[in-house]
């Protein structure tokens, strides 16, 4: 009795690794049709894309000669150009979007019940900024699902100026996302967006989150437009993450010297005197080049690495070696200036004037 | 015989339809998807423009446009083409005496920009 039920599960465990056996050798095989068929679709498609952009043929005719089957692939296809892409380059595409029927089927996918689906028809209508998927990206922007919202958001942002107080109003509401984000979607709104952002400042923006990312967006711009704002953050914010963005702001925009930066240099946080000695580097203020002095025995290591730097940039380098050859000159101090002028000769590189343009 | 250009850059769909474009154009073109061997291939053949982004597969371009300026080929006109389009990039990429257009890119404007740095006609005389 015990052998043939022995046998049987020797069997079946048989018949079971070989019912596997085939799945894994029909994926794959499945896997690697695919994989073919993919690639002499690219292959096809890259051939129209360079006869389009060589006018031999117009958007329609590409179109009509993608069949059904293929606007998955051509969805694909078209992504990285549309990305990279714009004026009539761009346009020539978006036609064939729509000329094949790619967008009609993507705006059924936008309001499909899976997730990862949905998020991809709305991520490219929004890039072809698509008016038909405007209502639905609205609604994206209230929804938990982040599959949602996020492509929502920077569709949203990528169609219209005048979304600004949807797009703000939608990430003052929620904390799920990081100022790289936020300073993405404002860049696809483009520099425009910046007399916007200073208006939301300037009516008294009440979430400390998009104040910095307000900071953060007109620094990316180096929006000069910026300078009265960042003076009023510099001299009267009390919270100090957003003293330390106006001043790092302050910095890449490499603007004037003005004394709230030497009021800043002697503020009891070590993040902000040593963002605003940096930013008296690059102000390029030669006359108030002394006032890194003092800086340069702080206690914080950073603070006299900015102070170094800024010392380095605004003073004559025989003032840096005056320093070093003086016996009562504080330790520290003397360190730092002998490490960043090791530095600094370490790293020469003359760069050639070409005048390219 | 047209300009030597190169381009460096991870998107092979965009390099490549620059590459058949430029081409087109009546220059030579070649095509790369990483910096890694960029210096070696600077020293064995003659380039008149390098066109390159910023990002590249998380290398950082800045330092690649550093080592270029620092090596023999510093003369070597380099236009950058990036999605890296931040106001503090384009000041760096200034720095380094590169010119820059950011991503999305007008390709009319592209070519007359490659034009200029090239400070010659387009060698089929095609009017962009």
């Amino acid at each position: 009795m015990i052998i043939p039920i022995l046998t049987l599960i020797v069997l079946c465990v048989f018949v079971l690794t070989g019912l596997i056996f085939l799945s894994i050798l029909r994926l794959r095989f499945k896997f690697k049709k695919d994989n073919y068929h993919r690639k002499q679709a690219f292959a096809k498609m890259e051939t129209f894309l360079l006869s389009l952009f060589a006018e031999e043929i117009l958007p329609y005719q590409w179109a009509v000669r993608i069949p059904a089957h293929e606007l998955g692939y051509l969805q694909e296809f078209l992504l990285p150009y549309l990305e990279s892409l714009k004026g009539e380059s761009f346009e020539k595409l978006v036609a064939v979007a729509h000329y094949s029927g790619l967008v009609k089927r993507l705006l059924q996918e936008a309001n499909s019940a899976k997730d990862w689906e949905q998020a991809q028809a709305i991520y490219f209508l929004g890039l072809i900024r698509e008016p038909q998927v405007l209502p639905l990206l609205q609604t994206g922007l209230d929804s938990d699902n982040m599959f949602w919202f996020y492509p929502s958001v920077i569709a949203l942002a990528r169609n219209d100026l005048q979304n600004l107080p949807r797009v703000l109003e939608a990430l003052r509401n929620r904390s799920d996302w990081t100022e790289h984000l936020g300073v993405s979607i404002f860049a696809e709104m483009g520099e425009e967006v910046c007399p916007a952002l200073l208006t939301a400042l300037s009516k008294g923006e009440t979430s400390p989150k998009i104040e910095r990312l307000a900071l953060a967006v007109l620094a990316h711009f180096g929006y000069q437009g910026a300078e009265a704002i960042l003076k009023e953050y510099i001299l009267y914010s009390k919270d100090h993450e957003l003293q330390i963005r106006a001043l790092r702001a302050w910095n890449q925009l490499k603007l004037t010297f003005f004394e709230g930066i030497a009021s800043a240099m002697k503020n009891p946080d070590w993040e902000i005197r040593a963002a605003a000695v940096t930013a008296l580097s690059s102000s390029g203020a030669v006359d108030q080049a002394l006032l890194a002095r003092p800086l340069l025995r702080d206690s914080n290591w950073w603070v006299r690495l900015r102070a170094a730097q800024t010392m380095l940039n605004l003073s004559p380098r025989e003032e840096l070696h005056i320093m070093l050859d003086n016996p009562l000159e504080d330790r520290y101090a003397k360190d730092m200036l002998r490490y960043i002028l090791t530095r600094e000769g370490g790293a020469t590189c003359v760069i050639p004037t070409i005048h390219v343009l | 015989m047209g300009h030597n250009i190169l381009i460096v850059d991870d998107n092979i769909y965009f390099s490549r339809l620059l590459a058949s474009q430029l081409t087109r154009l009546g220059y030579v073109v070649r095509v790369m998807a990483n910096h890694e061997e960029l210096l070696n291939l600077l020293s064995s053949d003659h380039y008149d423009l390098l066109i390159m982004e910023l990002l590249l597969n998380g290398q950082d371009g800045l330092s690649l446009l550093r080592s270029i300026r620092c090596s023999p080929y510093s003369y070597l006109p380099i236009l950058v083409v990036s999605h890296r389009s931040g106001y503090v990039d384009q000041l760096r990429v200034a720095e380094f005496d590169a010119h820059f257009l950011s991503k999305p890119v007008d390709l009319t404007q592209l070519f007359k920009t490659v034009l200029i740095m090239l400070k010659k006609e387009s060698p089929v005389g095609i009017s962009l």
